[in-house]
């Protein structure tokens, strides 16, 4: 069974035969692609973490750009609702003002417009009163002189009995 | 084989030769250039086919270990291990093909394996080495060269006897195994041999190599 002789060296040979040739026709290239590959992951690898290391830097400037945006809008925001209170404010205080003055000058308007029919008013009485007295007393009265004592007479009545007509 | 462990033998020359051995080595040798060819003939940087997946994991295996045990700096002997394991492998289930044996039942190749993985180890110790490499003999002192050439001569001759017992083991007991059962039956015992020695075969091949490596090892890194 056991029994050595000139096959071991021949299988030594053998060996060192195909050996030399796997190394050259089949090795060499699959050896080449799978450092290549290796290479390529370990610098896709690479690639990705430092991918990711300028997305992570980039997210943080975005933020605090963001920030800073949101700030300021909200600085913008309140200025300008700060002016529109101060505007509105203002107009409300010009229309304010400007309605009373209307107010006083209807007032002033209202007491001429009353004045002038007092007046217009006590002439009316005056010529009425002449007109009944005419009737009562059954002659023509002297119109100035009798308009001057009605009129008188009116003033006095109008001061002693029934008070100021005037507004 | 006519009978286990009987081998013919041809004289050329005055030096005699195992015809079979030599004539199913060279059939190994032609199906692990095969395999390897298949691997290898359009090879892709992302694998698509079985040969090429199938080697680049052998590859893988070679060199975890290569760089496990020796260290990066041995990775440039992967052309010899991956050889090494292929061609064992492949010369492992060379037996359980109907009409083949295993190059690796015969003393002559398993040791011729072990001597060339001697030989190596000590080539690449004297290239890295150069003489300072004779001096691990003497260590620690003097007196322990009996006991490190003992060693040495130990280590292709443990690598050889291992798998030639484990393949001749398995053939023998096929045969076995095949005359104590019914002829009715006889799948039912080699089927579940066979599958078994496909196994045993990649485990001997795998350790042949892996011991290889270990004892390359300080001729790459040096003594420790």
């Amino acid at each position: 069974m056991i029994d050595l002789n000139s096959t071991l060296f021949i299988q030594i040979l053998n060996f060192i035969v195909l050996m030399l040739f796997l190394k050259h026709f089949a090795w060499g290239p699959i050896l080449k692609v799978m450092k290549d590959r290796a290479d390529k992951i370990e610098n896709n690898i690479k690639s990705a973490d430092r991918d990711r290391a300028d997305a992570a830097e980039m997210k943080k400037e975005y933020e605090t750009k963001l920030a800073d945006a949101r700030n300021r809008a909200q600085e913008i925001v309140d200025a300008a609702s700060q002016r529109a209170d101060q505007e509105s404010r203002s107009k409300k205080d010009a229309t304010l003002q400007e309605c009373e003055q209307m107010k006083e000058q209807a007032r002033a308007q209202i007491q001429v417009d009353f004045d002038e029919a007092a007046l217009k008013m006590k002439g009316q009485v005056v010529a009425l009163s002449l007109l009944a007295a005419q009737k009562l007393l059954g002659h023509k009265m002297d119109a100035d002189a009798d308009a001057q004592f009605v009129s008188q007479f009116i003033d006095s009545l109008d001061k002693e009995k029934l008070g100021d007509l005037s507004c | 084989m006519d009978k286990i462990g009987v081998r013919e033998v041809i004289e050329i020359g005055g030096f005699m030769f195992n015809e079979h051995t030599i004539i199913m080595t060279w059939i190994t040798m032609i199906f692990t250039v095969i395999v390897a060819k298949l691997a290898t003939r359009n090879v892709k940087e992302i694998p698509d086919g079985f040969f090429q997946s199938a080697v680049e994991m052998i590859v893988d295996l070679v060199q975890d270990k290569i760089k496990s045990i020796i260290g990066p700096e041995g990775l440039y002997l992967t052309h010899y291990f991956l050889t090494l394991f292929l061609y064992l492998m492949i010369a492992n289930w060379q037996g359980l093909t109907p009409i083949g044996e295993s190059p690796t039942n015969d003393l002559n190749t398993t040791l011729g394996m072990g001597f060339m993985t001697s030989i190596a180890v000590h080539f690449v110790a004297f290239r890295n080495k150069g003489i300072s490499h004779l001096h691990h003999f003497i260590e620690p002192f003097a007196p322990f060269i009996i006991v490190n050439v003992i060693e040495e001569l130990a280590r292709p001759c443990t690598l050889a006897f291992r798998l030639f017992g484990n393949i001749l083991a398995g053939e023998v007991l096929i045969i076995i195994m095949l005359a104590l059962v019914p002829w009715y039956a006889n799948w039912i015992p080699s089927t579940i041999w066979v599958c078994f020695s496909i196994f045993v075969g990649i485990i001997q091949a795998f350790i042949f190599t892996t011991l290889s490596i270990t004892y390359m090892a300080p001729s790459v890194k040096g003594h420790e």
